[in-house]
């Protein structure tokens, strides 16, 4: 039986044939997997084999709504979709968070995700109107940017309200890492728009009117008002989203002074005089409203304009969170009018903006090491800090014109072994996923760690982070400076809870006060190791993912008195068991949440990912940060190794070769993963023997 | 005129979405954003707004049925619906000029906000959920009360009106974040 919550079915969409089917979703696999990113890595470990080509129509895309998505409690908002990624050959789940509510409006429709197989032979989209999806024809909206074919599909069903995923140009011209776009997305990271544009498939309609049943809607609703009220409003959370907007500030630019700049050669910071501070409040000056993903209470993002440039006058959704570093700092200039617009081209061309600054960056670098010339860039004079040639080069590689423009598009990783020389030093990628350059700068952290063994790659999403934003290293002046700059909107901000003290505090955890320590620190505070702490947080964004919330969920979920793990699960539980009924404990959401890894794992095992492969790139170990004045290192690679071989024993996978140990597969209840695991054990075990003989031979 | 109905701050509204979850979780028992009696309205990105029927003086709805299934109550002023004589017709959504009478695709009748009369507390839902203190339940009169004081408000900030022994100033900093 199935659980409530759950619309039931999964939408089947072949493109090649044009058939269109549904099928029943089990309990079974609604409780093992949840519903979102457990849901797709579940289907495309079974459905893809090993060595697809993530371009063939052999590979599939499961947009799947998170199973909380379309009730009551808050947060609950986001598409994750799946499928094997075009850029790093390894599984892929990208987060859509948005305001339209698109997911909400698909499990109305009936469905709880739709799995998209095949390839069409024209350009066509998908439309799904509260039943079986039709395909139409998208002749007229190829080529087209993802605002234009979004209005353009609307005013084609007569519905100004329907939500459209859509990818733009970028990815039918399959540049490595495009995604999957609706405007006004949050931060999510490439891969996918390019299968989504090699199966000719340029966009997926939604409209719904059905149900959405709870076991008990008053009840829902007495412990979301309970929960919204006591514990996300007044939080300190809330107050540094919500007042100070400091998601769209600090993650944009970091209030913080470790910036890095240019291809991350260097870090600046207020110990070398890079003003962190006044552009951060530069960004605030130019707000002009509050945006907001759907059945969010906390609004953590800003509507600004473009002032002056190219994109004069243009009113953008707030940049993504890490634009202000890769569009900004990474090709070495702090002008926001450049970020912000080169933000919305990335929009309109669904590229992922970090990547592209990542992709700029490196053939910055190149161009200043004299491995590109300006004949490659057909006479742009692609140096750090030139902003108008980024915006040209954005350009190209959205509309991949040019030989240049075409092999960026490629991403970081290929183009480097193209171009040769020593450019693969200024690679920075994980797994050939340029790295998130704006969540790395606290040492000591554990982001290095998740981002090194992160299933998608260089990601900093399937960790918690926020140590790193509470650890911002202001030094005690530049911190009260910030909090009496920032005092004003309290008062200025109406509805708000008028507790000053709640939001020095926020300001406190935001900005390096003692507990932020802790929290930087966290994992001695939840009585863990580092690496013990890597995994259950990166077992906690998986669950996050699966039923459908913000990334950021940890920072409003486990504020003020929620300060620990324990307690943040306890209220996951709590809102997965009042929204379907499904009576699950603390112990087993934390099973389903290693369970979802561990099948992540395995997926990227089965492709050819092992220990080696987690590993940062090199110019991490050199580059130093700033505390305050003092020089500090990132990450110490005999640290690192050392935590790596810990972490592949906590997981329980083997810390040779980092593959999941077919028991503790079988443990999670993953029988065909333990199986393959097995299997590519032995073939491993065999090649070692072999190559030792040899070795021993040649002695 | 002292009926009220439901008011929607837009300089305060972020277009969240949830007193449509709310609305339609009393209303129906379970979720359905095509269901609820107070809709958001987003233009471009910086106006939001959630509205709801605003229980006009001789309804252009109630007129326009040609079956008699819609009554307003005298009192409060709120649109019922006699199921058993609507056909889901739709002459109503014609005639409501703001659009705030809706048609139940399953049931095939129309519904309309009814300030949660049947709610045992007599509170509304969508103004206990917004997280934001956007909506309230006002009277017409109330509403222009705050939209009067908050333009006097705003002309003494930019010292349009210079009042009498003048006000004393605030920080400026601040000044700049008034926008927003």
């Amino acid at each position: 039986m199935l659980y409530k919550g759950y619309a039931g079915k999964l939408l089947r969409v072949n493109l090649t044939t044009g058939k269109v089917w549904e099928q029943p979703l089990s309990g079974e696999l609604a409780r093992n997997y949840l519903g979102g990113r457990g849901l797709g890595i579940k289907i495309i470990y079974d459905e893809v084999p090993a060595g697809t080509d993530p371009l063939s129509a052999d590979n599939k895309l499961v947009f799947a709504p998170g199973a909380l998505v379309g009730t009551r409690v808050p947060l609950a908002c986001s598409t994750a979709i799946t499928g094997k990624s075009a850029l790093t050959y390894l599984i892929m789940t990208q987060p859509l968070f948005e305001k339209a509510g698109w997911p909400v409006v698909l499990k109305q429709a009936g469905y709880d995700a739709v799995i998209v197989e095949g390839r069409a032979e024209r350009p066509v989209y998908l439309w799904i109107d509260d039943g079986p999806a039709k395909i139409l024809s998208a002749e007229h909206l190829w080529g087209k940017g993802t605002y234009e074919t979004e209005k353009m599909i609307k005013e084609e069903l007569h519905d100004t309200e329907i939500p459209v995923h859509a990818i733009g140009s970028a990815g039918e011209k399959l540049v490595r890492f495009s995604i999957v776009e609706f405007k006004g997305e949050l931060q999510t990271r490439g891969g996918l728009g390019a299968v989504m544009g090699s199966k000719n498939l340029k966009a997926i309609a939604v409209r719904g009117t059905h149900n959405i049943n709870v076991p008990d809607a008053d009840k829902l609703e007495e412990w979301a008002l309970n929960f919204t009220n006591n514990k996300i409003i007044g939080g300190a959370a809330y107050l540094a989203f919500a007042v100070a907007q400091i998601a769209t500030s600090s993650f944009a630019f970091a209030l913080v002074d470790k910036q890095p700049f240019n291809n991350l050669q260097t870090f600046e910071g207020i110990g070398t005089g890079f003003p962190a501070e006044s552009l951060s409040l530069e960004l605030f000056s130019r707000m002009l409203a509050r945006y907001t993903c759907f059945n969010c209470p906390m609004g953590c993002r800003g509507v600004v304009q473009i002032k002056s440039g190219p994109g004069e006058g243009i009113i953008h959704e707030g940049p993504a969170c890490a634009s202000g570093t890769a569009l900004g700092t990474m090709c070495g200039h702090a002008n926001w009018d450049t970020i912000i617009y080169a933000d919305r081209l990335c929009n309109a061309y669904g590229i992922d903006p970090n990547s592209c600054g990542a992709v700029i960056a490196f053939a910055m670098e190149c161009f200043e090491r004299g491995y590109i010339t300006k004949e490659d860039t057909g006479g742009l004079e692609l140096k750090f800090g030139n902003e108008e040639a980024e915006i040209e080069m954005l350009h190209r590689i959205g509309r991949r014109e040019t030989k240049l423009g075409y092999l960026l598009g490629e991403g970081v990783k290929k183009a480097s072994e193209k171009i040769g020389n020593a450019s693969a030093e200024g690679a920075m990628h994980v797994k050939g996923m340029e790295i998130e350059h704006g969540f790395l700068s606290a040492p000591r952290s554990v982001v290095p760690l998740a981002m090194a063994t992160s299933s998608m790659g260089g990601s900093a999403f399937d960790v918690w982070f926020n140590q790193e934003f509470a650890d911002a290293y202001l030094i005690e002046e530049e911190e009260k400076r910030i909090a009496d700059y920032l005092e004003p909107l309290l008062k200025g901000y109406q509805g708000m809870p008028k507790d000053k003290s709640a939001f020095v505090r926020a300001m406190e955890i935001f900005h390096s006060g003692e507990e932020s320590i802790q929290m930087q620190l966290a994992y001695p505070t939840f009585g863990m190791t580092k690496t013990g702490f890597c995994k259950v947080s990166q077992n906690a964004q998986a669950i996050a993912g699966s039923i459908g919330f913000c990334l950021a969920w940890n920072h409003i979920y486990d504020d003020a008195e929620m300060k620990h793990l324990p307690h943040a699960d306890k209220a996951l539980v709590d809102a997965i068991n009042v929204a379907t009924g499904m009576g699950i404990t603390v112990d087993e959401l934390e099973r389903v949440g290693e369970r979802i890894y561990n099948l992540e794992r395995a997926f990227n095992v089965r492709e050819g990912v092992r220990r080696k492969d987690d590993w940062l790139p090199e110019r991490l170990f050199k580059v130093h940060v700033y505390k305050g004045r003092r020089r500090e290192k990132i990450v110490d690679p005999d640290e690192l190794r050392k935590e790596l071989g810990d972490y592949y024993k906590v997981r329980g996978w083997d810390p040779k070769t980092g593959i999941p140990s077919p028991e503790k597969l079988r443990q999670l209840g993953l029988e065909k993963a333990a199986d393959d695991m097995k299997k590519i054990l032995k073939k491993e075990a065999a090649t070692t023997k072999r190559e030792g003989k040899s070795a021993k031979e040649r002695r | 005129m002292t009926r009220e109905f439901i008011v929607s701050d837009h300089t305060l509204c972020t277009g969240c979405g949830i007193c449509e979850l709310a609305c339609s979780g009393f209303k129906e028992k379970s979720y359905n954003t095509s269901k609820s009696r107070i809709r958001v309205v987003s233009i471009g990105y910086t106006l939001n707004m959630a509205i709801a029927c605003r229980l006009c003086e001789d309804p252009a709805c109630v007129r326009a049925c040609p079956r008699h299934a819609l009554t307003q109550d005298e009192e409060t002023g709120i649109i019922d619906v006699d199921e058993d004589k609507c056909n889901g017709c739709g002459w109503c959504i014609y005639a409501c000029r703001d659009g705030l009478i809706f048609i139940d695709p399953h049931k095939n009748t129309c519904f309309t906000c009814d300030l949660c009369k049947d709610a045992p507390d007599g509170k509304q839902r969508c103004v206990e959920a917004c997280p934001h203190e956007a909506l309230t339940k006002m009277t017409a009169d109330a509403l222009a009360t705050r939209l009067r004081t908050r333009e006097i408000t705003r002309l003494l900030e930019e010292e349009v009106i210079i009042p009498t022994p003048p006000l004393e100033k605030k920080d400026e900093r601040a000044h700049s974040f008034k926008k927003y």
